[in-house]
């Protein structure tokens, strides 16, 4: 019997103790037995195969692959509100993440989430994403002002989900602390509850995660 | 609850500042004038939560009687709540 491995799986016969040795055949069990031990080591291959169905060939393509991998995430929740009405940036108190880069490649993915909400109709919430003192990710197209995002609801009162994100290089190995700076064209601005309404409340998200680059 | 945010956007329109949370110990005030004391904001509180039960009300009247004026010209209430939205209580 030859074997039909790796398309499928053997059925090999066990000899009991009874059996002669012609019946079932001695030298056809132990034939069997190395065409599939064979057919196992062609499947996994020796070191360093360079045969492309072999499972030693598909790890190392796998483990030579360094970049877009996810090496650490860290993630800070506020669960309480943020007012203001300042109209120069202020930091977001809470919603800030620090973490420490294991390569000077590599990239870290901001994302940040939550609901905001205004009193005015007329105005607009403004963010910036920070890297310890630098705005980061910061937009060109805008006439009079520019940051990484913001939020004009046209209704006051209303709570509007909002999602940041950004891909910093940062090239650094040190730690590094991302945070949320927020001002206000006008009226008061609210993270984490619904303008002037404070009966609902939702939680604000910082995570930042190191991506190999 | 003291609404301190409700009370500093009534209140204190044109100044500057950030609430972190929803006690007076959140505040931070950025404008040049004096901080407003705890016991001062405590004081308005009724006042505000007035205000706001009275925009309430106004808002809801002023809806009614849109709602009535539509239907003194003759619109059918099926009418009134497709053109307009609004539904008679």
């Amino acid at each position: 019997m030859a074997t039909n491995f790796p398309a499928s799986l053997d059925t090999l016969t066990n000899p009991t103790s009874s059996d002669s040795l012609s019946s079932p055949s001695h030298s056809a069990q132990h034939a069997n037995v190395n065409d599939a031990v064979e057919a196992l080591q062609a499947k996994v291959g020796a070191d360093s195969s360079a045969v492309t169905s072999s499972l030693d060939y598909k790890v190392a393509q796998l483990e030579a692959i360094s970049h877009g991998k996810i090496l650490q995430v860290v993630s800070t929740t506020k669960t309480n509100t943020f007012t203001t009405t300042s109209t120069s940036y202020v930091d977001v108190t809470g919603v800030s993440q620090a973490i420490t880069p294991t390569s000077a490649t590599s990239k870290v993915l901001i994302i940040i989430t939550g609901v905001t909400g205004q009193t005015s109709n007329a105005d607009l919430n403004r963010f910036n994403i920070v890297r310890d003192s630098t705005n980061i990710g910061q937009s060109t197209g805008g006439a009079t002002d520019n940051e990484t995002s913001f939020i004009y609801p046209l209704v006051a009162n209303v709570g509007v989900p909002f999602a940041i994100s950004f891909l910093d290089s940062p090239a650094t190995t040190s730690a590094t602390t991302y945070k949320l700076q927020m001002a206000v064209s006008g009226g008061t601005g609210t993270i984490g509850r619904h303008g002037e309404n404070s009966n609902s409340g939702a939680i604000t998200t910082i995570t930042v995660m190191e991506v190999s680059a | 609850m003291t609404d301190y945010a409700a009370i500093l956007t009534a209140n204190y329109q044109g100044s500057s500042w950030t609430l972190n949370g929803d006690t007076y110990d959140g505040l931070t005030w950025l404008s040049d004038s004096p901080k407003p004391t705890q016991a001062e904001l405590d004081a308005a509180w009724p006042a505000v939560q007035q205000a706001q039960a009275d925009a309430v009300t106004a808002k809801e009247t002023a809806r009614q009687s849109a709602i009535d004026k539509l239907a003194a010209l003759g619109l059918t209430v099926d009418e009134i709540s497709a053109a307009f939205g609004l539904e008679n209580n």
